[in-house]
């Protein structure tokens, strides 16, 4: 059956359900994708294929969400959100299943423990999870002879093992990883965000093979995962560490590294979780990679990352068995992280402060009532935070309201069948939020634009005395007319986040403070808590677009700051000083992800030299204290030549944001803007 | 004990081993025409004017206390009898078109500051580089400089000329972890026709520090039609010391022009481009002197 007619009779499914919980609906859906849904092999396959049902499940949800969820914004939000203030989303994605859990049972296995594990075994939810299951097992068995027709007999065969058994094999495991991928990510439609530590999940089924068996199963592997069709990548992660906090790199690392760097891989990024044992060689092997224009590897504190999660009350255990479920966000082991909920825009909320509670661009009074009048920084600065709690409780509440509904919403049956605790509690992860942890997130965006801002203002106003604040706040109200001089001096002159200033490095830490306070271990509607985050993705430009004129020389609509890095152009000093900016917030606080990017110049890093260079600054961002840093290794000559002959670069990668992009399927104006930087930044 | 620089550049990588900070000493005995730290000669402060980056705002003129700035043609010109190079113009100025170069410190000040990248520098075997201009022209600063930072446990490199007298080398000889030395010429005329200096003093130094077991990088910027010629020379010289040092072939670029027409200073640079190739063909006959030649354009 193709798509369109699987949507019809999965939304008569939907309709026909009034249980006032969706459990039992969704698998009734899910078994009839499973039995009904087209699915081919296409010729590169060596591990599964294509089905023709990837979006029937979302568009089932989105659908509830139009009709359920009418109530969510109030008239102030709708004004707020329109401003760019803040917003709430609920996230039926970022998540990790347990794959070792996985790997050790199979789909026979998960099964027997539903039995095992749930309280009543005639309840709704068991009889769900069988359904689903069981309709696993069906579906692998009616795949298999499609496989064998197109000559697939390995595959075939691996198909109908593990429709009854747990895998044996490594190329099973493997398969069982593609199986269960697409099970949740295409038929129940969560947004599954990682494969898990492949190192540690493949070494136990590696053992048992010769190396060169091995060795092309991990290629073809690689290979393949590239062609998975996932939102943003779909990442993995290596290394880390366990209870005992032995470093767990291992010659199944290596060879993930290795294959990686030999095949550069376009779709594919991953996460090096590093401990400080970590061996040398191992990262040194990984920076010979990234310098040869492999910019999709995201370096992880391991150590930071387990005190965030500890901080937000999770066990040991579930805190070093922690996975990275988004560019940069980690949930501990069976929490549901659910890292995109709400977001705030910082530099606005210094612009309500700054107006009484008004947005400066619409005029509408969507912030606290903060009077204006401030004879000390210290009275702005309160007025500020008063500004970004009141934000932050606001974008707290559109995400509690979503996520009260999370039952009428989405189940997510594959995925609860991975959490032993939601099977004891005899529930489905969303519906009745009953994973080990059931968080919620926000994101601070523009950190950077709103600490120079502060900054400027304290100096100009308050120190300097050149204008009175109401003189000042003329000028941004203006947008800089006729005030180029000012706006450049503040530009290139003041003091600015990302040079190491410790006056201006005191304040980013304390504005985290403010946010951590606001935010972490604030209780949401599931029975969990809210998780703070300080990555930006594209929302910078979107919250620019919407954000008046700054304090900190930017001009109305101009992009924020990204990430936890200095505002383009205002890091003069080098990567050393950034990165004493960046380590002056404490990275225990953001648990939800904070990452910097750092881009440099291919000429910077060249040789034996370049390579110890970025080891050792990576080794003492994290001894410092960081929580995840990437680095693009940039030629701008190559980006030039790219621009312009783009068939002679298929495969070159550059980090955007969050995610890895084709340079050449980026538009021509990002294309320019990403020379523009590489050419500021490499002078 | 102060001391006047030209500028400070953290993260640098090709200046010794690991990663490295580069405190550019300001003023320099020699005069070479090819010289690409030209804000580095003298060794007063000078304020460079980048017209390229001037929005004629006239700011500079209304923060000059001593009124040395007038606008002309909708650009500041500087009367140099009355300009004290005070940098109240630089600190203002938003377009960044003036540069103010030469910047006092203390020794110990700058060691502190120095000091914020210890972790970094420890990490990759890194460190502090004494360039310039040139470091040992102002020797009691350099040796304090040297001394602080080595009391931090921050190793030092010293990039010169050679130009110094043999009493400043046997002070810094104990404090450097690895000497970047110069040789641009072993021909006295040669020498004296690309840099306005001759070249006694720099043979006699290299031959002492070797003597006296210095651990020695020879750099030898390439410049076709000046000294190129010198090659061979320089690999003969080079072979008969008691040590055989690693030499860097440097390839000349002229990029600095825009520097030499902010500083007002008349451009010497020669109108030529130095391809890595050009670079290869030394490190081949240095090679034939049982010389470890490096093509500066290529490798590290």
């Amino acid at each position: 059956m193709e798509t369109k007619l699987l949507l019809e009779h999965a939304v008569r499914i939907a309709d026909a359900d009034t249980s006032g919980d969706v459990t039992a609906a969704d698998a009734r859906i899910i078994a009839f994708l499973l039995e009904n849904c087209e699915f081919s092999f296409p010729q590169s396959a060596v591990f599964f294929g294509d089905c023709s049902c990837e979006t029937v499940t979302r568009q089932i949800t989105w659908r509830r969400q139009r009709r359920f969820c009418t109530d969510i914004f109030t008239e102030e939000n709708r004004k707020a959100v329109s401003a760019g203030a803040y917003s709430g989303d609920p996230d039926f994605g970022h998540t990790a299943p347990l794959w070792d859990d996985i790997l050790k049972l199979g789909l026979p296995g998960l099964r027997a423990r539903v039995l095992e594990l749930a309280p009543e075994n005639d309840s709704v939810f068991v009889q769900s999870e069988l359904l689903v299951l069981d309709a696993a097992s069906a579906f692998l068995k009616r795949i298999a002879p499609i496989a064998a027709d197109a000559g697939k007999t390995e595959l075939a065969a691996g198909l109908l093992h593990l429709a009854d058994h747990a895998p044996e094999t490594l190329f099973q495991a493997m398969q069982l990883m593609f199986v269960y991928y697409t099970l949740q990510h295409h038929f129940e439609g969560t947004n599954l965000r990682t494969l898990g530590r492949l190192d540690r999940l493949f070494a136990p089924f590696a053992e048992k093979e010769d190396p060169q068996t091995v060795r092309n199963l991990v290629r073809d592997f690689l290979r393949e995962i590239d062609t998975l069709r996932a939102p943003a990548n779909i990442p993995f992660m290596l290394c880390g560490s366990d209870a005992s906090g032995r470093d767990l790199t291992n010659d199944m690392s290596r060879l993930i590294l290795e294959t990686y760097t030999e095949l550069k891989p376009s779709n594919t990024k991953f996460h090096i979780l590093c401990t400080p044992d970590t061996p040398k060689d191992f990262l040194r092997s990984a920076f010979e990679s990234v310098k040869n224009g492999a910019n999709s590897m995201v370096f992880m504190n391991d150590r930071m990352v387990i005190e965030s999660l500890r901080k937000l009350g999770e066990t040991p255990e579930a805190a070093v068995n922690y996975s990275v479920v988004g560019c940069y966000e980690c949930g501990g082991a069976e929490e549901t992280a659910c890292t995109c909920n709400a977001r705030l825009n910082l530099p606005k909320a210094l612009e309500l402060a700054l107006h009484g509670g008004c947005d400066a661009l619409t005029g509408e009074k969507i912030g606290a009532d903060t009077d204006g009048d401030y004879p000390t920084f210290e009275a702005l600065y309160d007025a500020f935070c008063v500004q970004v709690r009141y934000l932050a409780r606001q974008a707290m509440d559109i995400t509690d309201r979503y996520e009260e509904k999370y039952a009428l919403l989405h189940a997510s049956p594959f995925f609860t069948a991975t959490y032993p605790t939601c099977l004891k509690k005899g529930a489905d992860v969303y519906c009745g939020y009953s994973a080990a942890y059931n968080n919620s997130s926000l994101n601070a965006i523009g950190l950077a634009t709103a600490v120079d801002s502060l900054a400027a203002i304290r100096k100009l106003v308050y120190e300097d005395k050149r204008m009175t604040l109401d003189e000042f706040i003329a000028v941004l109200d203006s947008n800089w007319k006729d005030q180029a001089v000012l706006q450049g001096i503040i530009r290139k002159k003041y003091p600015r986040y990302g040079n190491g200033d410790p006056a201006v490095d005191a304040l980013a830490g304390s504005v985290v403070k403010v946010l951590s306070d606001a935010v972490n271990n604030v209780p949401n509607a599931k029975g969990g808590v809210y998780r703070l985050g300080l990555f930006s993705i594209d929302w910078c430009i979107d919250y620019g677009a919407q954000t008046a004129a700054s304090a900190d020389g930017r001009s109305s609509g101009e992009t924020l700051s990204q990430n936890t890095g200095a505002s383009f152009g205002a890091n003069r000093d080098g990567t050393t000083a950034h990165l004493h900016s960046v380590t002056a917030i404490d990275a225990s606080d953001t648990a939800n992800g904070a990452i910097v990017d750092l881009d440099l110049h291919s000429s910077a890093v060249r040789g034996e030299n370049g390579t110890t260079v970025l080891a050792a600054t990576l080794q003492t961002y994290l001894e410092k204290g960081g929580f995840a840093i990437h680095y693009n290794v940039l030629d701008t000559e190559t980006l030039e030549d790219a621009r312009v002959h783009p068939e002679n670069y298929p495969n070159l990668q550059v980090r955007l944001c969050g995610w890895n992009v084709k340079f050449t399927e980026l538009s021509a104006s990002a294309q320019e803007a990403f020379i523009r930087r590489s050419r500021y930044q490499f002078r | 004990m102060k001391g006047i620089v030209s500028g400070i550049k953290r993260n640098a990588v090709h200046d010794g081993d690991g990663l490295r900070t580069t405190v550019f000493f300001k003023g320099c005995p020699l005069r070479c025409i090819w010289c690409h730290n030209p804000e580095s000669i003298g060794f007063r402060r000078e304020i460079g004017f980048y017209a390229d980056k001037c929005m004629s705002c006239g700011t500079c003129t209304t923060v000059c206390a001593d009124g040395a700035v007038r606008m002309r043609d909708d650009l500041p010109v500087t009367d140099p009898t009355r300009c004290r190079a005070c940098f109240d113009c630089t600190a203002m100025c938003p377009g960044d078109a003036r540069i103010g170069y030469g910047e006092v410190w203390e020794a110990a000040a700058l060691a502190e500051k120095l000091a914020q990248d210890k972790a970094f520098f420890d990490n990759s075997g890194g460190g502090v580089t004494l360039s310039g201009g040139e470091c040992l022209a102002q020797p009691v600063f350099a040796r304090e400089l040297a001394e602080r930072l080595l009391e931090k446990g921050i190793s030092v490199n010293v990039d010169t000329c050679g130009y110094a007298a043999k009493s400043v080398f046997e002070q810094m000889l104990p404090l450097t972890d690895t000497f970047l030395y110069d040789l641009k010429a072993i021909d006295r005329e040669v020498h004296i026709r690309c840099t306005g200096k001759e070249n006694d003093c720099i043979l006699e130094n290299l031959r002492y520090l070797t003597d006296s077991g210095a651990k020695i990088e020879i750099r030898y910027p390439y410049v076709p039609g000046w000294n190129d010629g010198e090659c061979e020379k320089i690999g003969a010289f080079l072979a008969g010391l008691s040590v055989k040092h690693r030499i860097k072939v440097l390839g000349y670029h002229g990029l600095a022009d825009g520097k030499y027409k902010a500083l007002g200073l008349p451009d010497t640079l020669p109108a030529i481009e130095v391809t890595a190739d050009d670079v290869g063909k030394a490190v081949r006959i240095l090679h034939n002197f049982g010389l470890q030649a490096v093509n500066g354009m290529k490798d590290d």
